[in-house]
């Protein structure tokens, strides 16, 4: 199987496109995340049809140099460098790529277009926090699979909160769900100009670059691009470009008579398997948000559930209308737009600002709850007619006939479907991830960015799933035996 | 104590009970009889109201239900508290034991404790033959066990007027015996009964008065010994000749 797997990388590594075929085609393709936001990339605000951003007028000063044409291609801003690989959407990556020794591990990369630095971001009101010391076990925000996200994730001694795009972190920060946003200096630049609630903590550290993504087998494509970008720096190009997003700043000096770095023979991709007393305890630490956030989650949901279910049962009429509706809405739409709503639609519209795990267990919880109100009905329906009137005729009211005779039975005949909502609640909890939690896949993934090893982490990851499933169905398989 | 007065009822356009007038004193034990679908069951479920009538009034105890748009919910549960109803198919709460199921009505509707419920339960079940029976489930039972449960819980709300709807009908013969000597038994003690069944011969020998129904309505009444022998309605005659086996 991994000799397979071997061989098919290889086969499309032996395909990629080369600079001859760039010609050819009269086509340069890049891929970049339009969800990156400004200054990179964003939709402009006057025209929201058409993609704006330094990387957008890189990109075209840059295939205009080279005389070929411009395409832009969109991926997720995480998966850009593992998509680059496998050759078949997109050529290079404009993406603020870091030229870090971690990228380089995976992939080619040009010259740097852009110095920058770290910015540390706080809320103007805060004391004077000038570093991240002082923020010890504070939420900090920061994007996914960044040099900002590796300062931080080093330390150990923060609450670090991952995001997946440059907006949202900030107005977590605006509204006190986060201390601090830890980021590189030009998306500080764009999202502090004009916004008194913020400020920056302290000067940039910890200076670096972004450069231009290209796959290692693309030999030729490589020195066409650096000396492209060489020319545009000095015939004023980037200069006027980067002027007018406010980022052509003293670091840009550093662009300026750049020598490559002596590198090192690339490191190959090792098996996370073997270092799996590194990584195992990792992935375990996320599998407990899996966990807690699973249990918290369908609590709620099993209770409320329930209240649902009774309501419609035994309700007035506008009550049983109003149940039925909420069953109808949270079942008839996605959970991730839900999730999207409880946790910033809430703070933004209402100024209710719940933290990120408790959006997440709320939104699960009320999400699940449809399912479990239905759940419930088809086993009160399944209890025969002569239970409810053998009650009755016992002189109970109709609640005391639920309660004592009927729901008991139809407890008993819901458990087995419950059982698996839970289990499928455990991997839909993934979703929560969005808004900044780190649970199990979410882990997964970082990680496996990280040291591109898919196949080793991902062997792991779905056997701690498969564990967490296997004990829940063994513990409520004989929860149901008991109440037999 | 109990009287119906016009009592009528219907199912969609069908007329399931057209005009019912029935009265009984107390200790009287009455046998409906009469073919499947004459009204027989219909009548018992107004009478404890899992039915609502829709035209005349019914009256038990000191309880009177006039028909009406909407059923007065208090009024319906005070009058089935004056009654106890024994189903065609026992009906019994198969989550609980045989002791639990009697110990349940005078538990959650009278509010009894646990020990003075119990206690009752336990002086029912000996009654009905069944002391060794009390920790069983429902599936553990036989047909005749379930059934003499469902009396015993049904005995344990000290109702006025007991209720049988065909209560050997779903039973093996040789376990009908066992339940109609229960109801035998309670008939001696002065019980006010209201069975309907199709067995001929206990209903000869039980009852005090024989309704004999047809298309919702009571087609002839009367001691037994009079609608049994010499039936004045060639109708009753008709049925008796088709379910009685040949002398």
């Amino acid at each position: 199987m991994l000799h397979l797997v071997g061989a098919v990388f290889l086969t499309t590594a032996a395909h990629a496109v080369t600079w001859a075929e760039i010609r050819q085609r009269g086509v340069l393709r890049w891929g970049n995340d339009a969800e990156g936001g400004a200054p990179y990339i964003y939709h402009d605000p006057q025209r929201p049809e058409t993609l704006t951003g330094f990387e957008v007028d890189l990109a075209g000063a840059l295939t205009a140099k080279l005389g070929v044409g411009s395409a832009f291609v969109q991926q997720n801003w995480d998966m850009l460098i593992p998509a680059l690989g496998d050759g078949t959407s997109f050529d290079i990556i404009i993406a603020g790529l870091e030229r870090s020794p971690e990228n380089l591990a995976k992939i080619a990369m040009s010259r740097p277009y852009l110095a920058f630095g770290q910015q540390l971001v706080v809320r103007a009101d805060q004391p004077l926090v000038t570093s991240l010391d002082p923020l010890k076990g504070r939420p900090v925000g920061v994007l996914s699979g960044t040099v900002s996200y590796r300062i931080l994730e080093a330390r150990g001694d923060l609450d670090v909160r991952v995001y997946q795009d440059n907006v949202n972190y900030f107005r977590d920060l605006e509204t006190g769900r986060l201390d601090a946003v830890l980021t590189d200096t030009p998306i500080a630049q764009v999202n502090l100009a004009g916004n008194a609630k913020l400020r920056r903590a302290g000067p940039p550290f910890a200076p670096g670059s972004y450069a231009i993504g290209v796959r290692r087998e693309d030999s030729a494509l490589l020195p066409e691009i650096d000396r492209a970008i060489e020319a545009l720096l000095a015939d004023g190009t980037l200069e006027r470009i980067y002027s007018k997003y406010g980022l052509w700043t003293a670091e840009q000096g550093a662009l300026r008579g750049w020598k490559a770095p002596e590198e090192g023979p690339a490191k190959a991709g090792a098996s996370t398997l073997r270092g799996w007393r590194t990584y195992l305890p990792i992935l375990l630490g996320a599998a407990v948000t899996t966990v807690w956030v699973t249990c918290a989650g369908m609590a709620i949901a099993v209770v409320w559930g329930l209240a649902l279910a009774l309501l419609r049962a035994d309700g007035p009429a506008v009550v049983r209308w109003g149940a039925t509706v909420y069953v109808e809405v949270f079942r008839g739409t996605p959970l991730l737009l839900q999730i999207y709503f409880i946790y910033f639609g809430l703070a933004q519209q209402l100024g209710i600002k719940l933290g990120a795990g408790v959006a997440a267990v709320v939104a699960l919880g009320l999400n699940y709850a449809a399912n479990e109100a239905e759940n419930y009905r088809a086993g009160i329906e399944a209890v025969p007619k002569g239970q409810s009137e053998a009650a009755m005729a016992l002189g109970m009211t109709r609640w005391t006939a639920l309660r004592r005779v009927v729901l008991p039975q139809a407890l008993r005949i819901s458990l087995p479907s419950v059982t698996n909502d839970f289990i499928a609640m455990s991997k839909d909890s993934s979703i929560v991830s969005v808004i900044g939690l780190v649970e199990l896949t979410k882990q997964y993934q970082i990680r496996a960015i990280d040291t591109s090893d898919y196949i080793g982490l991902g062997v792991m990851t779905g056997g701690i799933y498969l564990a967490m499933s296997h004990t829940a169905s063994v513990a409520l398989r004989r929860l149901e035996r008991s109440l037999r | 104590m109990i009287r119906t007065e016009g009592l009528g009822k219907s199912f969609g356009a069908a007329r399931v009970l057209d005009g019912i007038d029935h009265a009984q004193q107390r200790g009287e034990v009455v046998v409906l009889i009469g073919p499947s679908g004459c009204g027989k069951s219909t009548f018992l479920r107004c009478l404890n109201q899992l039915e609502t009538h829709d035209t005349g009034r019914i009256t038990i105890g000191d309880v009177t239900l006039e028909a009406g748009a909407r059923p007065d919910r208090e009024k319906q549960r005070r009058l089935r508290l004056f009654s106890g109803m024994v189903f065609q198919q026992f009906h019994l709460f198969p989550h609980r034991t045989a002791l639990e199921n009697v110990m349940e009505g005078p538990r959650f509707v009278l509010g009894q404790t646990a020990a003075e419920a119990g206690a009752t339960a336990r002086a029912l079940l000996a009654k009905v033959g069944l002391a060794d029976r009390a920790d069983h489930r429902p599936s553990q039972l036989s047909g005749g066990q379930q059934q003499r449960v469902a009396i015993a819980r049904a005995l344990a709300m000290k109702p006025q007027v007991m209720l049988f709807d065909e209560p050997t009908s779903a039973l093996d013969p040789e376990l009908r015996d066992e339940v109609l000597r229960v109801l035998r038994r309670l008939a001696d003690e002065g019980m006010t009964m209201l069975v309907a069944t199709h067995e001929m011969r206990f209903a000869e020998e039980i009852a005090d008065h024989v309704l004999f129904m047809e298309g919702g309505r009571i087609a002839e009444s009367g001691p037994p010994g009079r609608i049994f022998r010499d039936p004045s309605q060639e109708r009753t005659r008709e049925f008796l000749r088709k379910i009685l086996p040949k002398a």
